[in-house]
């Protein structure tokens, strides 16, 4: 019986999804750097294709949700991704011996796969036997798993295999190298093979650790001329075993079915969102399980955050500032305006990315969240650099203004990111009071970036969010807030900012 | 060096080093000690960067170097020696590729050499083994005279002489993955007489594979393969002959840091200054006292006589020293540093008498002379330095402050200082503050007066410091007239 899909439902097929385009939202929200992060982290390009497919299935959405959450289980992830690497390894070097030339060499290599194979087959069955499971999507797993692992002829291939690989290891010969000769017969068990430690125990009374041996090093696998050379002097010492080997090659070449690759790929969707999360997690940043609907627009985020800029800042080991954004009832617009630099676009893209991870199935930057599933994210941004003249640059975002909103409906989500920003304040006013009532009567969730901070008063179903600043008047937070600010320093709160008052020294040396 | 293992030169060094070395003058030290042998300079720097705290491991090395003192030719000589073996070895060209055999040939070749090299450190010890006493030189004599004997040294040079392989190399093996072959184990040697029945089946088997030697690749091929046999055992060798030379370092090592303790003893002794072997007592018991406390970094740079100054600080934690510019207060500041420093590496220290509880790390924190500017940018960086130190503080820590937090006004200062002096006598950390604020000075002498050591340096005290509570100016008019004449 097939495996079942972990990552489109209990009883879909395998559904891999061929090549799927970018959404156009993908640049301006910086999904893409998410997308090449997850898929770099997951080490499996196709992860990418994955994640432009957002689904409105609450049902889906719920079961990769869950999925996740017992993945983030140290013990299940641990099973997940023991599997995955070695399934990995197995196919990677399966290629590999479909290029040997030397048929000793290379059915040997099969050999050694298939019995990895096998143990790893075994190993992941009895791991999800082990674990406490709750998934629908892994319990299936687990049961089909524990088949595969049960069936008579999976057992019989591996006891075949390790039978031979028994065969092979009893194998021993002597050999004589003298100027361009070897020699090979079969061993001498009367014969005492202990030169190099007789060297070491000779030498013992130098060795701060006495009888240590040095770690006997193999560089690479592959074997040369003579080294084959050498094998095919030990094929015909040892004719029925290489016989036997040679058979067992012709009979199980392609021996991993396509299912559990199915599966390998699928849980690196999994697994390589949370190892791209992982840092994050370590630097302290919340994550959680948004509650979804394809219905109801509230939104809600608690110290929500910008992901593809959290995972910049964490290399460096910097932290990103996280932010409460809500619309309920009939709110549906934020206007975020402020300070440069305050952090306004890092909200926008928040915004934005919130709606498709939540789509995803998968776990959103914040510590709370409800999120809406839209149709669609359609987003408008500043196209930098633009070479033609102004009139032209506001002609061009009036065409991308009409499309957009042509192409938004009800159940859309809309991002506008500073807009109109290249005519007048009263031109800019006016088209944006436009904009606003067609937005309002659309009735989508929408986040708007403005410099004209009066627009949150001219339509109810619009709120405003403000950039703040520092106690001090100049240090940028980063947090917005639907609310205004205020500041000063002296020398005895530079020593405090260094950590030097009393009271702290001794409780930096203490610790 | 110590009872357990060799002395690591790489073992960690102090925290903050960098800041130590510049303000107590340590490369002026540790010049004195190398006379020029750079060696002998890395080993004085890496035992004075990682202070002993523990009273019997300095114990240890005072007497060893109290042999030293005694029996300085033999001492110099054995270090010549050590020194000799470890040239010797590398001089050797090492093979550049991965080559087995050369390795095995490059270390038999070391092998023997060395065998001679030792030879030579048991005469020499013989010889001299009975002017030491201390548990470090016992223990060396011992192992020479017991272990490394001549009759070891035979038999290890009979052992060598059978790696020339002249009748082939035989080997039994396994098969590894992919069926390379592996765990090739060497059977001692062909020798010349009869062969054993082995060597006789292996010379008749009919499974012979012959180089078909048409290409250079073929013979790579070969040598590879027989670099693999000989792997285990040139590993052997190669790993002995490193272990052998890793013991002529070590000793070199070791006695390179009582040469250098020896060659600043000369220096010393010919200037007429005093040192003596110092009392170190255990962390936390707050000793310190002192007779004649010098800086041997000032007097190794000048011809000058030296003045030494005579401290009981035992039970107080902080030495409040103000006075005169150029009155001595920096250098006394340095000698302390610097007797803490030789003392806990198991050296003399520079003075009559010292005795002196082990500190848990010595720190500076030195006005930075490049920067007079009085901006808040000096004071952040003077803040940043002192946090630094906080994050790498112990309870009985040194800290020694020259003219901190001076980059601010006077009231700041203090503010700044009272606070951070008070935390660090509470914690336990040992201070020697000099300073220029009067504020601070003044508050400290009369809210806490009775943990506190106050020196005064006097414009003509000869740069020796007195007990005293400060004096409102800091004489630098005074010098600033001496310098550039009455100004107007």
């Amino acid at each position: 019986m097939a495996i079942r899909s972990i990552l489109f439902g209990a009883g879909e097929p395998f559904a891999v999804p061929g090549d799927v385009a970018e959404p156009e939202y993908f640049r301006d929200l910086n999904l893409d750097r998410v997308a090449a992060g997850v898929a770099e982290a997951g080490k499996e390009p196709w992860l990418a294709v994955v994640f432009r497919l957002p689904t409105r299935d609450v049902d889906l959405v719920a079961f990769r949700q869950q999925v996740f959450r017992d993945l983030e289980e140290p013990g299940v992830w641990e099973v997940a991704e023991r599997f995955a690497r070695a399934m990995a390894r197995i196919r990677r070097r399966l290629e590999l011996i479909g290029r040997m030339k030397h048929p000793p060499q290379a059915h040997r290599w099969h050999l050694e796969l298939l019995l990895e194979y096998a143990d790893v087959v075994t190993a992941f069955a009895e791991g999800l036997q082990g674990v406490e499971l709750t998934a629908p999507g892994l319990l299936a797993l687990r049961e089909d798993m524990a088949e595969r692992a049960r069936e008579t002829s999976f057992l019989r291939l591996r006891d075949q295999a390790r039978a031979l690989h028994e065969r092979l290891g009893e194998v021993r010969y002597d050999l004589l190298l003298r100027r361009d000769r070897i020699t090979v017969a079969r061993h001498d068990p009367e014969e005492r093979f202990d030169y190099a430690e007789q060297v070491l125990a000779l030498f013992a009374r130098f060795r701060p650790d006495a009888g240590k041996r040095p770690p006997e090093h193999h560089d690479e696998l592959g074997l040369d001329q003579v080294e084959a050379g050498v094998l095919d002097l030990v094929v015909e010492l040892f004719p029925d075993v290489f016989r036997d080997l040679a058979a067992f090659f012709e009979a199980h070449r392609g021996f991993v079915p396509a299912d559990l690759i199915g599966v390998e790929r699928e849980l690196r969707f999994y697994l390589g969102y949370l190892a791209y999360l992982e840092p994050l997690r370590k630097a302290g940043l919340p994550f959680c399980r948004p509650a979804v609907s394809a219905t109801d627009k509230t939104l809600l985020a608690r110290d929500a955050f910008d992901l593809a800029l959290a995972a910049k800042l964490a290399e460096r080991g910097e932290r990103v500032v996280g932010n409460d954004l809500g619309l309920e009832g009939d709110e549906r617009i934020l206007v975020v305006s402020g300070p440069n630099q305050g952090g306004k676009t890092t909200l926008s893209r928040t915004f934005g990315q919130l709606h498709h991870l939540a789509a995803l199935g998968c776990p959103v930057p914040g510590r709370r969240a409800r999120v809406f599933l839209p149709d669609r994210i359609l987003t408008h941004y500043e196209r930098a650099e633009h070479p033609e003249a102004l009139a032209s640059k506001l002609e061009d975002e009036l065409v991308r203004m009409r499309d957009l909103l042509a192409a938004a409906t009800p159940d859309s989500v809309v991002i506008l990111n500073e807009i109109f920003t290249s005519t007048t304040w009263d031109d800019a006013r006016e088209l944006s009071a436009a904009v606003l009532a067609a937005l309002s009567g659309l009735d989508a969730p929408c986040l708007w970036v403005s410099f004209l901070d009066e627009l949150s008063g001219l339509d109810p179903k619009a709120v405003s969010m403000v950039g703040t600043v520092a106690g001090d008047g100049t240090t940028r937070t980063y947090r917005l807030v639907r609310r205004p600010p205020d500041g000063r320093a002296h020398a005895h709160a530079i020593a405090e900012r260094h950590g030097l008052t009393r009271a702290r020294i001794i409780e930096r040396v203490g610790r | 060096m110590s009872a357990d293992g060799d002395f690591d030169l790489h073992a960690p060094e102090l925290p903050l080093a960098p800041d130590l070395v510049a303000d107590l003058h340590l490369e002026t030290l540790w010049a004195g000690m190398a006379r020029g042998d750079r060696r002998l300079y890395a080993m004085a720097r890496a035992a004075t960067l990682a202070p002993l705290t523990d009273p019997a491991a300095l114990a240890y090395r005072q007497a060893a170097l109290d042999d030293c003192l005694r029996n300085a030719p033999a001492v110099r000589a054995l270090h010549t020696l050590a020194d000799e073996a470890v040239k010797a070895e590398e001089k050797i060209i090492r093979g550049s590729s991965g080559s087995s055999e050369g390795l095995l040939n490059r270390s038999v070749h070391v092998l023997e050499l060395l065998c001679g090299h030792l030879r030579e450190l048991g005469r020499l010890a013989a010889s001299s083994a009975h002017g030491f006493r201390s548990a470090a030189f016992t223990r060396l004599f011992a192992l020479l005279h017991n272990e490394l004997n001549e009759k070891y040294l035979r038999s290890v040079e009979a052992f060598l002489r059978g790696f020339d392989f002249e009748h082939g190399i035989i080997a039994s093996a396994r098969l590894g993955e992919g069926n390379k072959g592996v765990v090739f184990r060497l059977h001692e040697p062909p020798g010349k007489g009869r062969p054993i029945p082995l060597h006789r089946r292996l010379k008749k088997s009919g499974l012979a594979y012959t180089l078909p030697g048409k290409y250079e690749e073929e013979w790579r091929s070969l040598n590879a393969f027989r670099s693999r046999l000989l792997g285990g055992v040139a590993g052997a060798v190669s790993g002995s002959a490193d272990d052998v030379c890793d013991f002529f370092r070590a000793l070199r090592n070791e006695l390179g840091f009582y040469v250098g303790c020896l060659n600043l003893a000369e220096t010393l002794a010919q200037r007429g200054l005093p040192f003596c072997p110092p009392e170190i007592h255990p962390s936390g018991t707050g000793v310190f006292t002192a007779r004649e406390l010098y800086d041997p970094c000032l007097a190794l740079r000048l011809d000058d006589p030296v003045t030494g100054n005579d401290i009981s600080a035992d039970g107080l934690g902080l030495i409040v020293v103000t006075g005169a510019n150029r009155g001595g207060k920096s250098t006394f500041l340095r000698s302390v540093g610097v007797a803490h420093l030789m003392a806990q590496c198991g050296m003399f220290a520079p003075a009559r008498g010292l005795s002196a509880s082990a500190a848990q790390g010595v720190f500076t924190h030195f006005k930075r002379e490049e920067d007079r500017s009085m901006t808040s940018g000096k004071l952040d960086e003077e803040l940043a330095r002192m946090s630094q130190v906080v994050d790498r503080l112990r309870p009985d820590s040194l800290v020694l402050c020259n003219e901190s937090f001076m980059s601010t006004n006077e009231r700041e200062g203090s503010d700044i200082s009272r606070e951070i002096v008070g935390a660090l006598g509470e914690l336990g950390v040992r201070v020697v503050f000099v300073t220029h604020m009067h504020a601070f000075a003044h508050r400290t002498s009369t809210e806490t007066p009775e943990g506190t050591l106050f020196l005064t340096a006097e414009r003509d005290g000869g740069f020796r410091l007195r007990p005293g509570t400060p004096s409102p100016t800091a004489h630098a008019e005074k010098l600033y007239a001496q310098i550039f004449g009455e100004r107007d």
